[in-house]
């Protein structure tokens, strides 16, 4: 994995294979691998062998799939330079429209594309707020993001009443429960998907027209713009994609648990964006990272899940590792020559 | 800064305008403020009432001190401190905790605040020494925070015979004792950023860090003092909440984040840095603690005001950044 990574990191550079390999150590693939190394070195000497049986990979996997979708989208507008903040409660807002109008006895396919522009419209408001008046990106969809959870809660309530319980709507759709559960040996067919996912983004971010102008807008706007890029579009639409991939996420997730409840993705928004940022993305400024880093990133927060899961500890332990690697990867990124605070 | 400038350069009309330009903020959240009390007596006339008034007063006491706070940080250009409730909850289970203990009541506020100060310095001590952004230190530090405490504390009850308690619920010249406080900090926190020398400091960091450095003032000091002074507001408001919440719980920060942040934008502060009025923000406290209680009146449930907060929250950053976009000029 760490060769790949130096590949991808020196992609646009010419280097010798020495050079090359002092960045592979220092660089950002560099502390990825290490942490996961050590995490995943922990787990097995903490848990043991439980840690490699294949239904405990299953468990890592399928835990990490619809995060792993998300973030993909996700890291688009990060890539440009917005931080959406929204997406967490962009999940639950569409798994409940989802699930509220196939109550009401729509088609399951019809109501998706219904749930999916609906998200895109307010994907559209963020980038309104953003692009063309030139909001505070974090403040903005901050505000999104409560009021997308009132929202999802109030639509929550005019769902029949026999079909509602705790907050959540509850419908078991067969189609879409057997293909969120289905898998080839121990691998989740959703984590294959959204591998391949994560491989087609690394390709349109590091080979395509596209990709470098997404990249351009984000590392510097004032010179994207002078260069002849339509900026403004290319960040309303990165915000666009975000949303559309919380959309997919909602509605998988309702597949997955069979329920739709209100405060599904509840710091979903803050999980991912750390995993991001551990892959070395920043929401601070655009134009840096790469999909195959958010993806071991978020890897090495599955593992800590996991890890917490098997020896039965309380679950929050995860917020607090969540937080403190945060710092970490982010001080090692200063050290390197990040963009530190004055 | 114009304080500071003047003392050298003749600048007469970057006051003035600024000045102008706080007072039409607050005039436009004031006729705000009062179109939605007007429409909610129209729609039932038994708005106006003791009862409405204690609701709203309760509101505005903890979303109030906590966006001084919050206030404190944005114009003297730290960005946000996401942590903030995390000091709150910090001093007030930390007050429970004391009491229990047995000791008496101006020593275990003392002590309580003082961690909330550790709690700050450690912020300021990442955001300083390692020089992490403020915005990734203080969700970091929220986030491991709020885990620390959900683990630590299951809840914690407020003896409703403490003095705390009684402070907590009794009243003031007709308003609760708990509002006082707040309205207090209000008017300090005006005064020390217009007229004091060290207040006119840090609105100088938040306006432009370099000039300001350029002039012999110490980004460190003022950072270190940003950060342990909000999350010293933060605990004022958790004394205030440990008074009339009795039982307390370790994720009840969840609720006030976000108003608080609203509240702040709002009063046209701006993220940037350098810029905002506390008088503005304690009509947008007000303003944003009367929509739950004429929601009730106009027969939506308590749901509805998150919905309608952030959307609030959406469309003033929008305002607020179309206004700076036309002075400017693009």
């Amino acid at each position: 994995m760490s060769t790949n990574l130096t590949k991808l990191a020196s992609h646009d550079h010419k280097m010798s294979s020495v050079e090359k390999m002092k960045k592979s150590l220092s660089g950002p693939g560099g502390t990825i691998v290490l942490g996961l190394s050590i995490i995943i070195g922990t787990s097995a000497l903490w848990v043991g062998k439980m840690t490699f049986t294949s239904f405990n990979i299953y468990l890592i996997l399928g835990y990490l799939a619809i995060p792993l979708i998300i973030g993909i989208f996700a890291s688009f507008s990060l890539l440009s330079g917005v931080v959406d903040l929204s997406i967490g409660a962009m999940v639950a807002l569409s798994a409940t429209i989802f699930a509220l109008l196939c109550v009401n006895g729509i088609n399951e396919w019809v109501s998706a594309v219904i749930t999916i522009i609906i998200c895109m419209g307010f994907g559209a408001i963020n980038g309104t707020a953003i692009v063309v008046f030139g909001a505070n990106p974090i403040a903005a969809t901050l505000g999104m993001l409560v009021g997308l959870r009132g929202l999802a809660r109030i639509l929550s309530r005019t769902a029949p009443s026999t079909s509602t319980s705790q907050d959540a709507i509850s419908l078991f759709i067969t189609g879409l429960n057997d293909f969120t559960e289905s898998q080839i040996s121990f691998i989740p067919v959703l984590f294959i998907i959204a591998l391949v996912l994560v491989f087609v983004t690394q390709g349109i971010i590091s080979l395509t027209r596209g990709g470098r102008h997404i990249r351009a807008v984000g590392g510097d706007i004032t010179a994207a713009r002078r260069a002849g890029l339509a900026t403004e579009r290319i960040k309303f639409l990165s915000l666009l994609a975000s949303s559309f991939g919380a959309s997919i996420g909602g509605i998988l997730y309702v597949g997955k648990l069979g329920s739709a409840p209100v405060t599904l993705g509840t710091g979903m928004e803050f999980t991912i964006y750390a995993a991001l940022m551990i892959g070395g993305y920043s929401i601070l400024r655009g134009g840096v990272g790469n999909p195959m880093g958010g993806f071991l990133g978020l890897l090495i927060i599955a593992v800590f899940a996991n890890l917490v899961d098997n020896k039965g500890l309380d679950i929050r332990a995860a917020d607090i590792f969540v937080g403190v690697l945060l710092l970490v990867i982010v001080y090692l990124d200063i050290r390197r020559g990040g963009d530190a605070f004055e | 800064m114009t304080h500071l400038s003047s003392s050298r350069f003749k600048v007469p009309s970057l006051r003035k305008s600024a000045d102008s330009e706080y007072l039409a903020t607050i005039l436009i959240l004031l006729v705000v403020w009062i179109f939605l009390v007007v429409i909610s007596v129209i729609n039932r006339s038994d708005f106006l009432s003791r009862a409405t008034l204690s609701a709203v007063t309760f509101n505005m006491c903890i979303i109030g001190i906590l966006a001084i706070g919050q206030g404190f940080v944005v114009i003297s250009g730290g960005i946000l401190d996401l942590s903030i409730t995390v000091s709150m909850l910090i001093t007030s289970f930390m007050i429970v905790v004391f009491y229990d203990l047995g000791w008496n009541t101006p020593l275990l506020i003392i002590v309580s605040l003082l961690c909330a100060g550790v709690f700050g310095l450690f912020n300021s001590i990442l955001v300083v020494w390692l020089r992490i952004n403020p915005l990734i230190v203080t969700l970091a530090t929220g986030f491991a925070g709020g885990g620390l405490l959900l683990i630590v504390f299951d809840r914690g009850l407020v003896d409703p015979k403490s003095s705390i308690a009684d402070f907590g619920t009794s009243y003031l010249f007709g308003l609760p004792t708990a509002w006082w406080p707040m309205a207090l900090l209000t008017i300090g926190a005006h005064f020390f950023f217009k007229y004091s020398r060290v207040g006119r400091h840090f609105l100088a960091v938040g306006g432009n860090p370099l000039s300001s450095k350029a002039m012999g003032i110490s980004l460190k000091r003022t950072r270190v003092a940003t950060f342990v002074g909000s999350s010293i507001f933060g605990g004022i408001a958790g004394i205030v909440f440990a008074g009339f919440t009795p039982e307390i719980r370790p994720n009840a920060g969840e609720y006030y984040t976000l108003p608080v942040i609203a509240a702040v934008v709002l009063a046209g502060f701006s993220l940037a840095g350098g810029r905002g009025s506390f008088l503005a923000l304690f009509i947008s406290v007000g303003f944003l603690s009367t929509i739950p209680t004429a929601l009730v009146f106009f027969g939506l449930e308590s749901i509805w005001q998150t919905f309608i907060q952030g959307f609030i929250l959406i469309i003033a950053v929008s305002i607020d950044a179309y206004r700076i976009v036309k002075v400017r000029g693009r």
